[in-house]
């Protein structure tokens, strides 16, 4: 049964779960369930960031149009433009054997596109959530729901994978931004 | 005064106190005719309990806990959410479009919250929107505690599409405010009653009772001011093989001495008259009657059932009393076939129809009586 995570929360992800490698990391959401208004197109991404925080290069930010990482190690199984359906919404696939190890955490995104021509936010979109499920057996092993905190903010670094003492952790971060995927690249350090 | 956007989403203590009374006010500006509304849905955004759609009709909820005041353009609620039932988990506040426009057309529309000295205000105009006719407001929801979101978004089916969203139907709802007398017997579909067991003397009583909606009764149709003329008749079988019909079109009114020994008392236009329209039957002459089919139908006007406010009952002296409450059902026909009575060895049998029909000939033929139609007027 998966770990259900709060805000905040902190969890092992490999230590108890020997032979863990590849996960993959489903994320979801709900929008657009009335009439009129722009259309939602919502993205994941993921950022391999140094001990700093930052990218070592441009390459190592991975999105919708960079669906794979020079490595391997991470790989973004396609943009979704309109968030219809149960279940995930996008899914990015890790392997944590790949990871180079320059790389100390891995951060997980989801922005709304085009959000400020749409006028779109957060407190629109319903029901997001991330999952860490096992890709060998297709456990879900981790889950956190963002719940109802997020209101006009338009990119949320919703949780991040990390090193620690040799094993590998995921840290439920649930925090809000504004400026979109934008702001978030120059926070990462992704040139835009 | 905090200003806030759409989307935006808050923790009601973050700037009240939500063991408090709150302060609701919804105004909107433009070319329409507006109406507010406002739903307390359970945890599966169901409206479970009518008593909790608080509009003009049912300006308060249960124990008072909302309470509107104002009204159309300027509405506004108090609402005591610590006060609410468990079950209660959202209060949704909605404006509709009443006829004509659509939200795109609107110059102003405001929400302000307001607890003491402190506000909130959401201010939108016609460009926040596009071909919405009924729109969320704003709700104020229960997930660990109560809080906000300013949701502003709608459908461009209107109220009729807001409250399918909520689990309603146009007909889910039923008016509130009528209570069913203790007298009376309510028919289900199809099932027959015997009204009396001995032969039948004195008079059997048929009675459409309706009223217009100029006190707005009716939410869901949209044609408030537009006058309806809803009207009783009766098709009639004798045992010698003659057919007749008793309605006002056509000015065939009956007669309770000769045959068809069926008489419709007169015509109500307007739904102002307080006894409405009556058809009688002579009991004395009832042997002589196979059967009637008893109809309503809307001679002018849309095919509104739930704003015509109708009831049509059955009476006869000693005998039980039936009731046929038209504005539990939506159809879109004109006409309604309500029950038909059948003299069944002397006694009468009185079955419960409801079906809709768009015509006479078209009931007619539903119910094999094979009369020939033209078409007539009342004037």
């Amino acid at each position: 049964m998966a770990i259900s995570l709060q805000k905040g929360q902190k969890v092992d992800l490999t230590k108890g779960n020997a032979g863990l490698t590849k996960i993959l990391i489903g994320l979801g959401w709900d929008t657009n369930k009335y009439d009129g208004g722009a259309d939602f197109d919502l993205d994941a991404a993921a950022f391999l960031l140094a001990e700093n925080g930052k990218v070592k290069s441009d390459a190592d930010f991975v999105f919708y149009s960079n669906l794979k990482h020079a490595s391997g190690a991470v790989v973004h199984t396609g943009d979704n433009l309109t968030g219809e359906g149960e279940g995930d919404d996008e899914a990015i696939k890790v392997d944590l054997s790949k990871i180079p190890a320059d790389v100390a955490k891995i951060d997980f995104t989801v922005t709304i596109y085009d959000a400020e021509a749409r006028k779109q936010n957060f407190g629109m979109v319903s029901n997001a959530f991330i999952r860490v499920v096992n890709e060998g057996n297709g456990q879900e092993l981790i889950r956190y729901d963002l719940g109802e905190d997020y209101s006009v903010e338009t990119a949320v670094v919703v949780a991040e994978i990390y090193r620690n003492a040799g094993e590998w952790k995921f840290n439920a971060i649930g925090s809000g931004f504004s400026g979109g995927l934008r702001a978030l690249c120059q926070n990462f350090g992704v040139n835009v | 005064m905090v200003e806030i956007q759409r989307g935006f989403r808050c923790k009601i203590d973050d700037h009240f106190n939500s063991a408090s009374e709150i302060t609701v006010a919804i105004s909107v500006s433009g070319r329409s005719e507006y109406d507010s509304c406002c739903f307390g849905v359970d945890s599966a955004d169901i409206l479970s309990d009518d008593s909790y759609m608080v509009f003009f009709n049912q300006t308060a909820s249960p124990n008072r806990e909302i309470v509107l005041s104002g009204s159309g353009a300027n509405t506004s609620y108090s609402a005591n959410l610590s006060k609410l039932p468990g079950k209660i988990q959202k209060l949704v506040f909605t404006v509709s479009i009443d006829g004509d426009g659509v939200m795109s057309q609107i110059s102003q529309f405001r929400v302000k919250l307001s607890q003491g000295g402190k506000s909130i205000a959401l201010n939108l105009d016609g460009s926040n929107f596009q071909n919405e006719k009924a729109i969320i407001a704003i709700e104020l929801y229960k997930k660990d505690v109560w809080r906000l979101n300013a949701v502003a978004s709608g459908f461009n089916g209107g109220l009729s599409e807001l409250l399918k969203h909520y689990g309603g139907t146009e007909a889910a709802p039923p008016p509130p405010n009528k209570p069913a007398s203790q007298t009376k017997v309510e028919l289900r579909k199809g099932q027959k009653v015997n009204l009396s067991k001995s032969a039948v003397s004195g008079e059997i009583l048929i009675n459409l009772n309706w009223t217009q909606g100029m006190e707005k009764k009716g939410f869901f149709g949209g044609t408030k001011t537009q006058s309806i003329d809803l009207d009783l008749g009766a098709f009639v079988e004798l045992t010698d093989g003659t057919k007749h019909v008793v309605q006002a079109l056509g000015n065939s009114f009956g007669s309770l001495q000769s045959a068809p020994y069926v008489a419709l008392d007169g015509d109500d236009r307007s739904g102002s008259s307080s006894g409405g329209e009556n058809i009688r039957v002579n009991g004395r002459q009832f042997s002589n009657i196979r059967r009637m089919l008893v109809y309503t139908f809307i001679y002018e006007g849309a095919a509104n059932w739930s704003q015509a406010n109708g009831v049509v009952t059955v009476k006869y002296p000693g005998g039980d009393e039936l009731a046929v409450r038209l504005d539990e059902y939506s159809a879109s026909q004109k006409m309604c076939a309500i029950a038909e009575i059948a003299n069944v060895s002397g006694t009468i049998s009185v079955e419960k129809l409801i079906r809709f029909f768009n015509s006479h000939p078209e009931m007619d033929k539903a119910f094999g009586w094979g009369f020939k139609w033209v078409s007539g007027s009342k004037d």
